[in-house]
Order: structure tokens, then sequence, then C-alpha cells
């Protein structure tokens, strides 16, 4: 693999130059998009932009601008003309792949976060100063932060691949990717809790009846155990209702959970590998 | 030799061969005209030789890389000026100053040059350029970058008359000895004079590689009046004063090599002439 940091700072000065009309009106597009989507909350909820709310406005549009954004990073490679520009440019496919993660996994997410504390500190001002709501500003902190930038990264290197993966309707293609890879995932999940568990949900009953001398056994399921969260399982009555104080969680211990964290980081390389590979078998 | 292709194999998915099987040396200092009728197959052997088709099998190495692997060293010495192509929205010294450090041995004074003798203003917005100043920038550019391997597909289309005769006198003024320039073309008549060699592609391969020496040697263009006049010819075209004819060099007179009438020539009455080549 070559590598060369005065090439890749050309390559980085070459794409900001050829782009830097379309950046700043996405800039101001997204701002002004923020902006309206903020006040709009402001001026129609009761208690103004609250704290919850910004969680999910910023978690979904960073991800889904970001996604956006990731998938037109390599929009060069989709015109003909173009593409045998971009293909002959005398920079070697790391440095491609290092330009556009810079600017995918870096600058975007800057720009991004500095144009929403500007417009949340504006529309902050007003809902508290002006309407008298008592809200405070959502920082990126807690376990909502570190779930929102875990999420955003393995967005982005999916968008990655996207990118260099379709010729056209690179995001539209790629959403419809990251959709189905979910529902994949999701029902993958759910065979593979039923298969690793197997009767553990009657061993959990008996458990339970035992613990609090209950003189009936209740039926457990597995509920809302999503990948690289805990297995959670909720007692039903005879009915089919959830009992309350019946959930129980399985966890493992944090040292074997560090082993399932490291694979995760590695997902995006994985991406960020088969990018490179097909940047590398780009022809005309 | 700069240039090499041994048995090279190449198909687009799922349809007819384009180059089947193609050898070809190609030489330092010398132009070579890519003849060849539409769809031949001449845009991509240059696209092979630069890397942005791979071959199906067979050999391609162009100075001792192979172009598939599209090594930044090897991209630094080779540059395709493409028939069409996108400008960024910039001007001219912008673009020299983003697109010329990619290529270690570029010539800023001969791209100052050559926008003199093509007579483009540097200020200027590329945007704002037409189609035929667009491409007279990209020539000067391809020319300035001092590139090993010039491949030029179409590089005459779209300019007007006087810029195809500044094309001619820029590109005989600044070919040096290790530079090898291979130019694909309809409009022959504007390179006549250029050309060293000509490679005719036909039948999904070279069909003839000879130099503009030996083929004024082997033949001789004419114009006549009557066919009678002209001992031997191979191939004759009604002209507005009689006719044109291709004929046998048997007196070993010297005329000026005719590429459209040769290349009609060859396509006409191919085994005639090939005949003459392998004598």
């Amino acid at each position: 693999m070559q590598f060369s940091f005065a090439r890749f700072s050309y390559l980085f000065k070459l794409q900001l130059a050829a782009n830097r009309k379309l950046y700043l009106l996405s800039m101001a597009a997204m701002a002004g998009v923020m902006l309206c989507f903020m006040f709009l909350s402001v001026f129609t909820s009761k208690n103004g932009f609250q704290f919850e709310n910004q969680i999910d406005f910023v978690t979904v549009a960073l991800i889904l601008s970001g996604a956006f954004f990731a998938s037109l990073i390599f929009t060069q490679y989709g015109d003909k003309d173009k593409r045998i520009q971009s293909i002959l440019l005398p920079v070697s496919n790391a440095e491609r792949l290092a330009v556009a993660v810079l600017f995918v996994f870096f600058l975007f997410p800057i720009v991004f976060l500095l144009l929403y504390f500007i417009c949340i500190a504006i529309v902050n001002t007003v809902d508290v100063q002006v309407l008298g709501n008592r809200n405070d500003i959502y920082m990126l902190g807690g376990i909502e932060g570190q779930y929102l930038l875990m999420t955003f990264g393995l967005v982005q290197s999916v968008a990655l691949l996207g990118a260099i993966w379709f010729r056209r309707f690179t995001f539209v293609k790629t959403i419809v990717l990251v959709c189905l890879t979910a529902i994949f995932i999701a029902g993958a999940n759910d065979v593979i809790n039923k298969v690793v568990v197997k009767d553990a949900s009657a061993k959990v009953a008996g458990y339970h009846a035992k613990v609090n001398k209950l003189p009936f056994p209740v039926r457990y399921e597995i509920v809302g155990s999503s990948p690289y969260r805990s297995m959670r399982f909720s007692g039903k009555s005879e009915y089919g209702y959830y009992i309350d104080g019946s959930s129980y969680w399985l966890s493992l211990p944090d040292h074997q959970m560090l082993f399932f964290l490291i694979f995760l980081g590695l997902i995006p390389l994985f991406f960020f590998y088969v990018t490179l590979a097909k940047l590398r078998e780009q022809q005309l | 030799m700069i240039i090499s292709l041994q048995h090279l194999h190449f198909h687009y998915r799922k349809a007819q061969p384009v180059l089947e099987n193609v050898n070809l040396s190609l030489a330092p200092g010398r132009i070579y005209g890519l003849l060849g009728r539409n769809g031949a197959g001449k845009s991509s052997l240059l696209y092979q030789l630069c890397g942005l088709l791979f071959p199906t099998s067979g050999e391609c190495k162009v100075m001792g890389y192979e172009p598939a692997k599209r090594l930044p060293a090897f991209l630094q010495q080779v540059y395709l000026l493409p028939e069409s192509f996108h400008l960024p929205d910039m001007n001219i010294t912008q673009y020299l100053r983003l697109f010329a450090p990619f290529y270690p041995s570029f010539d800023h004074d001969a791209f100052k040059r050559h926008l003199v003798a093509f007579e483009i203003p540097r200020e200027q917005s590329l945007q704002a350029l037409s189609h035929g100043e667009q491409k007279k920038v990209l020539i000067s550019f391809a020319l300035a970058t001092r590139a090993k391997v010039l491949l030029m597909d179409e590089p005459t289309n779209g300019l007007d008359i006087p810029s195809k005769r500044q094309f001619r006198k820029v590109i005989a003024g600044c070919l040096e000895p290790d530079q090898c320039m291979i130019i694909s073309t309809h409009q022959v008549k504007d390179l006549d004079s250029l050309i060293d060699e000509v490679l005719i592609l036909e039948g999904h391969g070279i069909l003839l590689q000879e130099s503009v020496s030996r083929i004024t040697e082997k033949l001789s263009f004419r114009q006549v009046m009557s066919l009678e006049e002209s001992e031997a010819p191979i191939y004759s075209e009604g002209a507005l004063k009689g006719y044109v004819v291709v004929a046998v060099n048997r007196q070993a007179e010297h005329s000026r090599l005719d590429m459209e009438m040769f290349f009609n020539a060859v396509m006409v009455e191919k085994e005639k002439i090939l005949s003459l080549f392998q004598q």
C-alpha cells in the first residue's frame, strides 16, 4: 500500500476546492433547516424544544445527513468524464480513501456539530429568555452521546462503501442496503437468541418462582434483546400480560464484553478495506 | 520499448471481444497515429495503456509498469487526453495550482508557452471557455506534465481550423526523445504531417504498424487526370480534377502520405497492401 502525505494534502486541497461552492451552499442549507425545525419545535410544543427532543433531533439529523454526505464523497465515479480524470489522477487508493475518511468521519461531523451548537444556542436563548421555558442544551454527553457516535461511525462506514459500490442513486441504494442489513441482523439476532438460550426461559421461570416463593411458574420471554445489549427476560402471566418486577437481565462480564466491543470497532475497518478494494477495481 | 502488449485480450462484460490477441511494441521519441473504424477498439486500447480498463488476459507493460495496478509513479508518467472531459469550476491559475503538483516533472513555463500559442487568456474561468478552448487548456496541461506516455483520443475534435494548425505546431515542437505519443483520430488530415508511425486497428487487433517513411517507400500517393496515368494503382477515389490514386511505388518516387487515402486503401484492398509490407 502506497501512501504519501504530500499527495494526500494535494488531493485534500483539490477535493475542497472543486466542491467549495457545494459545501458552502450545503452548510447554509443545513443551518437553515436546523433553525426551521428547532424554531418550529419551540413555538409549537408546549414546553419548547426540550432536552429529549434535542437528543432525538441531533441523532437523526447527524446520522441521516452524514450518510447523505458520505454517499456523495465518490460522486465523481458516477460520471464517465469525471471518472477518467479521477482514476488517472496520480494518487494511490489509500490516499483517496484517507481523504474520504477525513471528510466523512472528521470534517463533516465537526462542521455539522458546529452549526448545530450555533443554531441550538440561538434557539435556546429564545426558548429560555423570551418564552420562559426551562430547557437545557444537549451537549452530546451521556450514554446517548456514546451510542450516537458509535452508530454514526457504523453508518458512515457503510455509506462510504455504498458511495463507491453504486454509481448512481448512491444515497437511496445505500439506505436500502442499510435497512436490509438491519432487518437481516434483527431477524438473525432473534433466531440466534432462541438458539443460544434454548430452555433458559423455563429456567428463569423456575428461578423466579423459587426466589419469590410463588406457587405457580411464570412463562418467560426474551424481550428487546438487541445486539450488543444485555438479554432481557420478562415474565408473562397465563393471560399473556407482562408481570411487573419480573424482568431479569443477562449480561456478559466486562472482560468478555470487551472482545465484542473490539469486534464492533473492527466493523468500520472491514468496510474501509472493502471500499479500498472497490476503489482498486474501478474501471471505466 | 516504452509500451509492450503481448497476446492482450479484452472484452466488456457479456459482450463481443473488443481486442483479441493484440501484440504491439512502441518506441519512445515517436508519434503514433492510431486509426480504425468506429468501434474498432481505439479508445479501449488507449484505456488499456493507462489503466482505465484491465486486460481480460495477456500482458500489458508501459514503461515496465502494469497499468492495471495504477501506481502513482506510473500515473505521473502517463497522461490521457480523453475525447470528452469535464473541467472543474475554477480559473486556469487555480486549476494549475491544484493539479500541477500531482505531476513532479510539470513544466510551468511550457504550460504558459502553450497557452500563449493557443491564445488562451490565463485568468479566464474554465467554465467560461468554449469546448474547443477548454480542450486547448487540457492539451497545454497534458504536454506540460512531461509525461513519458501521452495518449490523445481525438484531440482535434472541437478545434477550429486555426486551432488545428496551432495544435500541430505545438505538438511538433515539444516531443522529447524519451516521450511517446499516441494519437487516436478520425480526422487524419489534421495530423498527416505529425505522425511518425501508423497503427491500424481492425478486426479486434492491430492490422498494420508501419512507419510513414516505409509507407511512402512502398506506395505513392498522387493526383492524376485518368487512371491510365498511374502505374499499378491499388486504390483510387474520384476527385474534382481526376483521381487520387494510391499505387505501388515502383519508381521509388517521393510522395507525401495521404493518411485518409492510405486508410481507405487498407480497408478496401487489405490483402494487396498487407502483402506489400510483408515483402
